[in-house]
């Protein structure tokens, strides 16, 4: 429902769909982005808006989660995930 | 393409009360999440919303989390305490096949600050039949 609602164009509440951690900086980029997570007790995915792709999320991976800090191997997995598609172009 | 597809392969179908457990969450996620939105808009958190209320803050959570079930009475008394106008339609499904959902067509919108209309005062509503044209019997049988 989530991903329908993001994939719909709709708002969606920050309590829902909070930034959590940053993602690598591309060349020439002075600030570092954010990446969200579609949060759904006890359930998070994580995810980002591609510069690559226009109007297009992905999903890096989901965990079970039942505590609220962002754990830095989920960040890890984020960013390489970034990394694999943003600057590595591959999609699969 | 569904969002469904993501998680389903693409030939999978879905019996009724499973199509029916996906539409109540889904009405019911939406609802949530588009007030979440309109509290943020407006800044006021849970707390005050709840304190407008006269409830406790963990109804509130439980309303906005969908764990606890929303009656239309107590969705319209968290719309008059937020001072917005709650909107809902209801359409037959027949009449846009192909569209499942837009930004124009969602069931229930909000319009932020904007001053209630008078409980006297009445509101032109698409899916209200006039039983007073005969053109609309045949419609309503």
């Amino acid at each position: 429902m989530q991903i329908q609602r993001l994939a719909d164009g709709s708002r969606m509440s920050k309590e829902n769909f909070p930034q959590e951690g940053e993602l690598p900086k591309l060349a020439g980029q002075q600030k570092s982005k954010k990446f969200n997570a579609l949060k759904r007790i006890p359930i998070r995915g994580y995810c980002w808006l591609s510069e690559k792709h226009p109007n297009t999320y992905f999903i890096s991976h989901y965990v079970f989660k039942d505590y609220d800090k962002l754990k830095e191997k989920d960040t890890k997995k984020v960013r390489d995930n970034w990394n694999r598609i943003e600057v590595g172009d591959d999609e699969r | 393409m569904s969002a469904r597809d993501l998680f389903y392969p693409k030939n999978k179908t879905f019996s009724d009360a499973e199509e029916k457990a996906f539409a109540r969450e889904q009405l019911v996620y939406n609802v949530t999440e588009d007030l979440l939105i309109v509290l943020e808009d407006l800044n006021i958190n849970k707390k005050e919303l709840a304190r407008r209320l006269g409830k406790s803050k963990s109804y509130i959570t439980q309303i906005l989390s969908g764990s606890r079930n929303m009656t239309l009475g107590s969705f319209s008394d968290i719309c008059f305490v937020l001072g917005v106008e709650p909107e809902i339609k209801v359409s037959l499904k027949e009449e846009a096949p192909e569209k499942i959902s837009t930004e124009d067509d969602d069931w229930i919108t909000f319009v932020a600050d904007s001053p209630r209309k008078s409980s006297t005062g009445t509101k032109k509503q698409s899916n209200i039949i006039d039983k007073r044209n005969p053109e609309n019997w045949e419609k309503a049988a």
